[in-house]
């Protein structure tokens, strides 16, 4: 995380910074590790979709976060595999042992209602961000011309998908997406 | 002792230390095994990759655990499955508040038949000395710890159960969906049927039976001994519980679809045993008619039939009191549970 780079920092920086003071470092800390918590779901889930069928194990999955993020959102090694283990539990995640070049790992494979959830999450965390985000006079655009989010749960749903209702709340989205595709 | 030796002792060590810290559920359920191997394996790619890519040194694996964290804060993470609520996760409440009811259920049933022990025999068993407060007090603490504990270790309820249990629940789940049953909200489970039409029906028969007996009194050695004022009374149970065999009955044939059907039959039954409470108190209220029958040594077999000694008739209203306060009970649940199958409206297809 972030802060905990920077504590370890503070002396060679200035010891007499704000962020020297235990107070500052408390809060700072349970705020960041309070978003990384939330998100932690959400990136984890994005990272082993893009493997698809093939799967990715554990290690894999938090250097591929870390890059990713440009180094910014960094899961805590020990927290991972507990999360990896709730997913499957859930059903959002399976798991297939694999031995490659001599070494015995658990290769974590997106379910189908993974994929789903993970839409729905993915949907409202982007609503939301970009909800959020001009309160910091940060403005993002969405994907519009790729990506429908259903107006009622903010399921994000391919615009090439043919199915004419949203697969989470069951919004007809069918004069949404013809209208969109007939103004493009 | 060489280096590959020495780094695979720290790595052994430190997942020993994390085997000993992990939860117990985890154990039972051998899922611990995976887990550790997980670590292990993730140990040895963070000190190769710390390597840059050659072989993993003694220092590499230092700082691969290290950052990997204490076993401590490795098992901490494990136990932080269930959904908080107070100090007891949501996952265990309902059977925390299950576990309450029972434990309260027999301390107080426990503390009934020490009071009747005690005026039937004065003296003899006197339960009372465990002041009913204290108990159920303690019983609440003990509960309550047991469960806190076993949120903060992280326990959920199917850690309780076998997996040829939970493949059992699972295939009722998939079974209720299939056929349109209600499944709770909360749990995801089936919903359990309001009334089993099989044993209602049964009941009704066999109540219709005592009943009868009750009216006709077929039995020519009690007919001829009880007091009449007694057979009288008899004869108006015989005519309550024939109402409540007819309701019973009509539970039974409604089965679970008919929802209005079962709360009005409830409020019926309520009504029912509010009504029998005049019974109650007369049998209650005329312990002079009530006959004891016996056999004794001097008696060489043959039964003899004697009024209630009077020193006993404060015991017999005691009874009767608690009798009448067990029926306001059950008329009070009947009503309460006429109002909550209303859910079932909602959830039945």
């Amino acid at each position: 995380m972030v802060i905990k780079k920077l504590i370890k920092r503070v002396k060679e920086l200035n010891p007499e910074a704000l962020i020297a003071s235990q107070k500052f470092r408390d809060i700072a800390e349970k705020f960041e590790s309070e978003i990384v918590r939330g998100l932690g779901k959400l990136t984890v889930l994005s990272v082993i979709r893009q493997f698809e069928e093939q799967g990715a194990y554990g290690y894999k999955i938090l250097k591929v976060l870390k890059k990713q993020t440009k180094d910014t959102l960094v899961i805590d090694e020990g927290t991972l595999y507990p999360l990896l283990r709730k997913l499957k539990r859930d059903g959002l995640l399976t798991s297939e042992e694999k031995v490659v070049k001599g070494r015995r790992r658990n290769y974590y494979i997106i379910t189908e209602e993974g994929e789903q959830i993970f839409n729905h999450m993915a949907g409202v965390f982007t609503k939301m961000t970009e909800a959020v985000l001009p309160l910091f006079d940060v403005s993002v655009s969405l994907k519009l011309e790729k990506f429908y989010y259903c107006p009622m749960c903010a399921n994000k749903i391919d615009i090439e998908q043919d199915e004419r209702f949203c697969s989470v709340c069951g919004y007809n989205k069918y004069d949404d997406i013809k209208n969109r595709r007939e103004t493009k | 002792m060489s280096s590959e030796k020495n780094m695979q002792r720290l790595v052994k060590d430190y997942i020993k230390q994390v085997k000993e810290k992990l939860p117990e559920w985890m154990k039972e359920k051998k899922e611990h095994k995976e887990v550790l191997r997980e670590l292990e394996e993730h140990i040895w790619d963070k000190a190769e990759d710390l390597s840059e890519a050659r072989e993993p040194t003694e220092q590499t694996v230092r700082q691969a655990i290290w950052e990997l964290g204490t076993p401590k804060e490795i098992a901490r993470e494990y136990k932080r499955r269930g959904t908080p609520k107070l100090y007891i996760t949501e996952e265990l409440w309902p059977y925390y508040t299950k576990a309450l009811m029972v434990v309260f259920a027999i301390i107080f049933i426990l503390h009934v038949i020490g009071f009747v022990f005690s005026i039937l025999f004065s003296g003899i068993w006197d339960l009372q000395v465990f002041n009913v407060f204290t108990s159920i007090l303690a019983g609440f603490a003990v509960v309550t710890v047991i469960f806190t504990a076993l949120s903060m270790e992280g326990y959920l309820p199917e850690d309780f159960k076998s997996e040829s249990q939970l493949k059992k629940e699972k295939k009722a789940i998939e079974k209720a969906k299939a056929e349109g049953k209600p499944i709770h909200p909360k749990t995801g489970k089936p919903m359990k049927p309001i009334v089993k039409p099989g044993e209602k029906i049964a009941g009704a028969i066999f109540s219709f039976v005592v009943a009868v007996i009750l009216i006709l009194m077929p039995i020519p050695f009690l007919k001829e001994n009880l007091h009449p004022g007694f057979l009288q009374l008899l004869q108006i149970a015989g005519l309550f519980i024939i109402a409540d065999a007819v309701i019973t009955l009509m539970r039974g044939v409604l089965g679970n679809d008919n929802i209005t059907g079962q709360q009005v039959a409830l409020v019926l039954m309520a009504v029912l045993k509010f009504a029998s409470l005049l019974l109650f108190f007369l049998f209650w209220s005329q312990p002079e008619i009530v006959r004891i029958i016996y056999v004794n040594e001097a008696s060489e077999g043959q039964f003899i039939v004697a009024p209630l000694g009077t020193e006993f008739y404060p015991a017999y209203q005691n009874i009767w009191l608690l009798v009448m306060v067990i029926q306001i009970i059950s008329a009070c649940y009947d009503i309460y549970k006429s109002g909550n199958i209303s859910k079932y409206k909602q959830l039945i297809k």
